[in-house]
C-alpha cells in the first residue's frame, strides 16, 4: 500500500519549497526595482532645480585676511563691499561666484574669488549663520547654450547638448529606417525561407551584438584614417545608423511577419502587383508596429556615448552644421562635466543633462508605448 | 482581361525596382558586417606586424614605445571577468523576472512590473556610469570591504590595489543592472511558450506552482534562456562608457574582483583623444579587432543555441 | 508651456549668438581692456589639451565680456586630437601638451603638416599656458610635507610603500608621519602631464625613476583614474594617498600639496622654473627646453604647454592675435596663478607677444 496522494495540501516540505520560489521570484522584482528608482531619484534630486531655476552669480562673504570666513557685521555695509577695500583690521568682502553654500569659519576657496563688487544680476548675500544658497526661476537651462560658463558658473544651459542629440538622433533614423526598413521587407516578402535570407538574418543578429565601440572604431578606422576625413555630426551619424539598423530592421519584420497572408492573397488575386501590396497594404497594416520600434530605436543612440567620444568634439556653443566637427550632445556633456567638483555649478549641470537625456529617452518610450497600443494588428 | 498584360509590366518593372532595393539593402548589411572586419584588420596590420610583445600572453599595452608592445591579456582577463560577474549575478534575477512574469502573475500586476523592466532597459548607460561611480559605488563600498574580508584568502577576492569604489565589483554589479532588462525580456518570451497543456497536466496532477516550474517550465525554456543569457554576455562584453566612468586603471595585474583594470571597450575609449596618428589608432583598433571577434564569436554560439532549442521543441 | 519652450527654443536656433548669456557678472578686475585688444569679433575655434582646459574656459569668459558678442570655443579633447583638428583644418588654433614635432613618428611629421595646412607658412608654437605639477597627498594631521626627487620616484614606482620610511622621515624632520600605506593614483588615459611628469622625474633623479617618459603612465604602482579630475577626487576621498596631477587641479579641491626640496608651489616659485627655460625654437617658434633642476627658489615640476597656431596664413587671424594678445597681457597674467597656473615670466612674454604680434 502507498500512501495516497493528497491533492489538496502538498507535505511541509513542498509548501516550503514552494514558498521560497515565490518569495525568490518576488525578491528578483525588488532587485530590479530598487536600482531603477534609486538611479531616478539621485537624478530627479540632483538634477531638477536647474531645469527650472539657476543659482545666485556670486555670493559676498566676509574674509579676514587668511581668507577665513568672518560675520558679515563685521565688514560693514553694502557700500564697502562696491569698494572692494581691504580694511585696515585684513577684513575684506569675498565673491566666491556660483551661488555656492559657504559655512562661517570655513576658509573661503581662493580659487576664483574676485576681489570688487560684481555688478550681476543674482548676487546672495549670506549672514552670518551662513544659509544656503539661493535660486532663481529661469528657464535659460532650455534656451541659452553653455557658451563661454566656466564649471563655477552658474549662467548658461544646455541648448546646444539637447539640439545635438535630437538632431543626432533624427540624422540617424534618416539613414537607418528606410536601410531597415527594407532589409526586414526582404526578409518577409522576398527572400521567405530562402537561403540568402538566412544569412541576411545571420548577419542582423552578427550586427546587433556590435558594440557600440566598435562600430564608432570601424568609423573612424574607415572615414578618419584611411580617407582621411575629419570628424564630423555625419561620421557619428553613421556610427549610429549602424546601433540602430539592426533595431529596425527585427521589429519591422516581426510586424511583417504578423500581417496575415490572406491580405497579401486578396490584394494578389485583384492583380495588384506585389511592391504595391507591400507599400498600400503590408506596410501600412503594419505601420504603427514599425512606428514603435523607430521610436525605441531613436531613443536608444540618442543615449549612446562611445562614437560620440570618439567622433566628435564636445561643443559649448551651439552649433547648426551638421558636418562641422564639434557638436554638443547630452552624453557628451555628462562626461565632459563629470570632472567638475562636486558642489560646483558645472557638476549640478552634469545631473541636470542626465535627467533631460532620461526625460527625452523616457518621453519616446511612452510615445513608443501609446503607438503600440492603437497598432492594427 | 486587355488589362492583365499592363499590370504585369508595372509590375514587373516595379518590382524589380522595388525588390531590388530590399536586396541591395540586405546585401549592404551582409557586406557591412564584413567590411568592418575587413577595415579593423587592415588597419591593425603593420602595428601587430611590429609588436614586439606576445599579442595574446602579454598583460602590457604601450601603444607609444617604439616598437609597440601590446598584448590582450589582462584586458580579455578584466572584460571576461566583469562580464561573467555581472552575468553570474543578472541571470538568477533575470529567471526569477521571467518565471514571475509568465506563472506568477497576470494582468495590470504583471505589466507594471514589465514597464519598471523596459524603463530599466531605456536609460543610457552613461547615467549608468555618472550613478555608478558617484552614488552606487561609494554606496556598497562597505560591504565590498567585509566581502574582501571574509574571502580575502581566495585570489579572486584577494586585496587589490584598488582605493576607491572602482573596482571590478562595482562595475560588475552595474553592468548586471545593465544586462538584467535584455535577458528578462528574452527569458520572459521563452517561458511564455511553454505549452499550456504541460503546465496544466502538471497542476492537475497537484503539482505545486514550484515544481511545475521545475519539471515543466524550467526545462522547456532552458536553452532559450541560455541563449538571453549569451545575448546579456554580449552586451556587457561591449560596454563602453560605464565600465570607463567606473574602472580604476591598475599598475599591475591582478587576477581580484577588488582590483582594477582595463576592458576593450574602456581602454580603446580613454585613449581616443590621444590617437594622433593612424599607427597608434591601429594599436588600439587591434583590441577592438578582438572584441569584435568575441562579440561575434558569443552571438553566433547565443545564435546556435536558440536554434537547437527551437528544433527540439 | 511646452510651446514657449519650443518658440523660445527655435529663436535660438536661428540666433546663435542671441543665445549667449547676456547677464554675465562684469568683474573689474578684467573689466579694462588690455592694450592692443581690438575686439574684432567672430567665432574662434581651438581644440586641445585638457591640462588647459580650466585656463581657457577663465581666459574665455574674461575675454568674451569685454568683447561682447564673441564666441571663443575650446574643446579639451586632448593634445593628439588638437593638433590633428588643427591640421585638418577644423580648427584655428590648437592647444597641446608638447610642440608639433619636427622628427616623423609612424611617417608623420607634424611641423610639416601643419604648415601645408597654413598655406606653406610654418606654424608656430607659442608657450603660454604653465601647468605646475603638483604633488597632492592626503595624510591626516600633516598640513606640510616636503619630498626630494628621488624619494618622489621612489614612491611613485612603489619602492617606498609606507609613509613612516625612513627617507620620507629625513626630508621632514620633526613631523610624525603614519605608519600606512601610501596609495597612489595616477592618470589612466594618455597624459601630457604624465609626460611632463615623468621627464622631471627622469631628469631630476639620476636613474631613480627607472621607467622612459611617456604618455601613458609606466610605474609599477597605484590606481589609474580618468583625467586630472579623477586622480583629484581619488586624493581627495582616500586617506593616506598621493598624486601627482596639474596644480588647478589640486587648488579646486583643497588639496595639501607637497614641497620639492623645500621649495613650496607657488606662482611666484613657478614662474621662477620658468625663467631658467631656454627657447630652442627659431623664427617665432618658441619651443622651450625646460630646465627641471633650476636651483634654489624655484619649483621645478612645471609644465610648458603651447597655443599652436599659423605664423601666416591661418583661419581667423585677426580674432585669434586678438584673443592671444588679451591672454599674454600682464593684467591677465597677474590673475593666473589663483587658477592653478604660473604667470608668464617677463621676458618670455615679451617673446610671445612678439610672435602672437607676428599672426596674419
Amino acid at each position: 500500500m502507498t500512501t495516497p496522494l493528497n491533492l489538496r495540501r502538498p507535505s511541509g516540505a513542498r509548501a516550503f519549497k514552494n514558498s521560497l520560489a515565490t518569495f525568490g521570484v518576488w525578491a528578483a522584482v525588488a532587485i530590479a526595482t530598487l536600482p531603477l528608482l534609486w538611479i531616478l531619484a539621485s537624478v530627479t534630486i540632483k538634477g531638477a532645480p536647474l531645469l527650472f531655476t539657476v543659482g545666485a552669480d556670486h555670493t559676498i562673504v566676509c574674509v579676514d585676511e587668511s581668507d577665513l570666513r568672518v560675520p558679515t557685521s563685521q565688514c560693514g555695509t553694502e557700500e564697502d563691499a562696491k569698494g572692494g577695500t581691504t580694511r585696515a583690521d585684513g577684513l575684506r568682502w569675498a565673491f566666491p561666484s556660483g551661488g555656492k553654500h559657504v559655512a562661517v569659519g570655513e576658509k573661503v576657496n581662493l580659487y576664483r574669488v574676485d576681489t570688487a563688487y560684481p555688478a550681476a544680476d543674482h548676487i546672495v548675500y549670506v549672514d552670518s549663520d551662513g544659509a544656503g544658497e539661493a535660486r532663481f526661476f529661469s528657464l535659460q537651462w532650455w534656451t541659452s547654450s553653455l557658451g563661454n560658463a566656466t564649471s563655477k558658473d552658474s549662467q548658461g544651459g544646455a541648448l546646444q547638448a539637447i539640439y545635438g542629440t535630437l538632431l543626432l538622433g533624427l540624422l540617424t533614423a534618416a539613414i537607418a529606417v528606410p536601410g531597415g526598413m527594407l532589409g526586414a521587407i526582404f526578409l518577409v516578402e522576398y527572400g521567405r525561407g530562402t537561403r540568402a535570407a538566412r544569412v541576411v538574418s545571420f548577419m542582423v543578429d552578427i550586427l546587433t551584438g556590435v558594440p557600440s565601440i566598435v562600430a564608432a572604431l570601424f568609423v573612424y578606422a574607415m572615414f578618419i584614417t584611411t580617407f582621411g576625413m575629419k570628424r564630423s555630426a555625419i561620421a557619428t551619424v553613421v556610427a549610429l545608423a549602424l546601433l540602430m539598423l539592426p533595431m529596425v530592421l527585427r521589429s519591422t519584420e516581426e510586424m511583417l511577419k504578423l500581417v496575415p497572408d490572406s491580405l497579401r492573397e486578396a490584394a494578389y488575386a485583384l492583380g495588384v502587383p506585389k511592391w504595391k501590396t507591400i507599400l498600400r497594404i503590408v506596410v501600412p497594416t503594419s505601420f504603427n508596429g514599425i512606428l514603435t520600434g523607430v521610436v525605441l530605436g531613436i531613443a536608444r543612440v540618442m543615449g549612446e556615448t562611445a562614437p560620440l567620444l570618439i567622433l566628435i568634439g564636445y561643443a559649448k556653443y551651439l552649433y547648426l552644421d551638421p558636418f562641422g566637427d564639434s557638436m554638443g550632445a547630452l552624453p557628451t556633456m555628462i562626461s565632459d562635466g563629470i570632472s567638475v567638483p562636486d558642489g560646483d555649478a558645472g557638476s549640478d549641470r552634469v545631473w541636470a543633462a542626465a535627467l533631460t537625456l532620461i526625460l527625452i529617452v523616457m518621453v519616446l518610450n511612452l510615445l513608443a508605448r501609446r503607438i503600440a497600443a492603437k497598432t492594427k494588428l | 482581361m486587355s488589362n492583365q498584360p499592363e499590370i504585369q509590366s508595372t509590375s514587373r518593372v516595379g518590382d524589380v525596382l522595388f525588390g531590388g532595393a530590399a536586396k541591395i539593402a540586405s546585401g549592404g548589411i551582409v557586406l557591412i558586417v564584413l567590411i568592418i572586419g575587413i577595415f579593423l584588420l587592415s588597419n591593425a596590420w603593420q602595428p601587430l606586424l611590429d609588436n614586439s610583445a606576445n599579442f595574446f600572453t602579454s598583460t602590457e599595452f604601450r601603444a607609444s614605445t617604439k616598437p609597440p608592445r601590446f598584448g590582450v591579456a589582462a584586458l580579455l582577463w578584466t572584460t571576461l571577468l566583469t562580464s561573467a560577474v555581472a552575468l553570474a549575478i543578472a541571470v538568477p534575477v533575470a529567471i526569477g523576472l521571467a518565471l514571475l512574469l509568465t506563472q506568477y502573475v497576470t494582468g495590470r500586476v504583471a505589466s507594471a512590473i514589465a514597464f519598471v523592466i523596459d524603463l530599466l532597459a531605456a536609460v543610457p548607460s552613461v547615467i549608468f556610469g555618472l550613478w555608478g561611480i558617484k552614488i552606487f559605488g561609494p554606496a556598497i563600498q562597505p560591504s565590498a570591504h567585509l566581502i574582501e574580508n571574509l574571502l580575502g584568502w581566495i585570489p579572486l577576492f584577494g586585496d587589490g590595489q584598488v582605493a576607491s569604489p572602482g573596482t571590478v565589483f562595482t562595475a560588475s554589479l552595474v553592468l548586471a543592472i545593465m544586462i538584467l532588462p535584455i535577458i528578462t525580456a528574452l527569458t520572459r518570451d521563452v517561458f511564455a511558450q511553454t505549452p499550456r497543456e504541460t503546465i496544466e497536466g502538471a497542476l492537475a496532477l497537484g503539482a505545486t506552482r514550484w515544481e511545475v516550474t521545475r519539471l515543466a517550465v524550467l526545462p522547456y525554456g532552458r536553452s532559450g534562456a541560455i541563449a538571453a543569457a549569451m545575448l546579456g554576455l554580449g552586451r556587457a562584453l561591449g560596454e563602453t562608457i560605464a565600465v570607463m566612468l567606473i574602472l580604476s586603471k591598475v599598475a599591475r595585474f591582478d587576477v581580484s574582483v577588488f582590483s582594477g583594470g582595463e576592458t576593450f571597450a574602456s581602454i580603446i575609449a580613454r585613449n581616443a583623444p590621444e590617437f594622433d596618428t593612424p599607427y597608434k589608432a591601429g594599436v588600439y583598433i587591434s583590441a577592438g579587432l578582438v572584441l569584435f571577434v568575441l562579440t561575434f564569436a558569443v552571438n553566433a554560439l547565443a545564435r546556435v543555441v536558440a536554434e537547437r532549442g527551437k528544433a527540439k521543441s | 508651456m511646452s510651446l514657449r519652450i519650443l518658440a523660445a527654443a527655435g529663436a535660438c536656433a536661428l540666433l546663435a549668438s542671441a543665445c549667449a548669456p547676456t547677464s554675465s557678472p562684469q568683474s573689474a578686475s578684467v573689466a579694462t581692456r588690455p592694450a592692443g585688444v581690438n575686439c574684432p569679433g567672430g567665432t574662434l575655434k581651438g581644440e586641445g589639451a585638457s591640462s588647459q582646459k580650466i585656463f581657457l574656459e577663465e581666459m574665455v569668459q574674461a575675454y568674451t565680456r569685454i568683447c561682447p558678442g564673441t564666441a571663443v570655443e575650446y574643446t579639451s579633447s586632448g593634445s593628439g586630437a588638437g593638433v590633428k583638428a588643427f591640421i585638418g583644418g577644423a580648427v584655428d588654433w590648437a592647444g597641446s601638451d608638447s610642440p608639433l614635432r619636427t622628427k616623423a613618428k609612424d611617417g608623420v611629421v607634424e611641423a610639416d603638416q601643419a604648415a601645408k595646412r597654413c598655406g606653406g607658412n610654418p606654424a608656430v608654437n607659442l608657450p603660454m599656458v604653465f601647468g605646475p605639477i603638483a604633488i597632492a597627498y592626503n595624510v591626516d594631521g600633516v598640513d606640510q610635507l616636503n619630498l626630494s626627487p628621488s624619494v618622489i620616484a621612489r614612491i611613485f614606482d612603489g619602492q617606498i610603500t609606507t609613509w613612516n620610511a625612513p627617507e620620507i622621515a629625513a626630508d621632514n624632520p620633526g613631523i610624525t608621519l603614519p605608519a600606512a600605506d601610501i596609495g597612489i593614483f595616477y592618470r589612466a588615459d594618455e597624459s601630457g602631464t604624465t609626460e611632463n611628469f615623468t621627464e622631471y622625474l627622469a631628469e631630476a633623479t639620476d636613474g631613480a625613476w627607472p621607467h622612459e617618459p611617456a604618455k601613458a603612465w609606466a610605474g609599477s604602482a597605484g590606481e589609474g583614474k580618468e583625467k586630472s579630475a579623477g586622480v583629484a577626487e581619488g586624493v581627495l576621498t582616500t586617506r593616506n594617498s598621493i598624486a601627482y596631477m596639474e596644480w588647478g587641479a589640486a587648488l579646486e579641491r583643497g588639496l595639501k600639496v607637497a614641497a620639492i626640496d623645500g621649495v613650496t608651489l607657488s606662482g611666484t616659485t613657478a614662474s621662477a622654473a620658468l625663467e631658467a627655460a631656454e627657447v630652442t625654437g627659431s623664427d617665432g617658434d618658441l619651443r622651450l627646453k625646460l630646465d627641471y633642476t633650476p636651483g634654489d627658489g624655484a619649483y621645478p615640476a612645471v609644465m610648458a604647454t603651447y597655443e599652436i597656431v599659423c605664423s601666416t596664413g591661418g583661419t581667423n587671424p585677426d580674432l585669434l592675435r586678438d584673443f592671444l594678445t588679451f591672454v599674454a597681457a600682464d593684467q591677465t597674467q597677474a590673475g593666473v596663478s589663483t587658477l592653478g597656473y604660473a604667470p608668464l615670466p617677463p621676458a618670455l612674454r615679451d617673446q610671445v607677444a612678439e610672435s602672437i604680434a607676428a599672426v596674419r
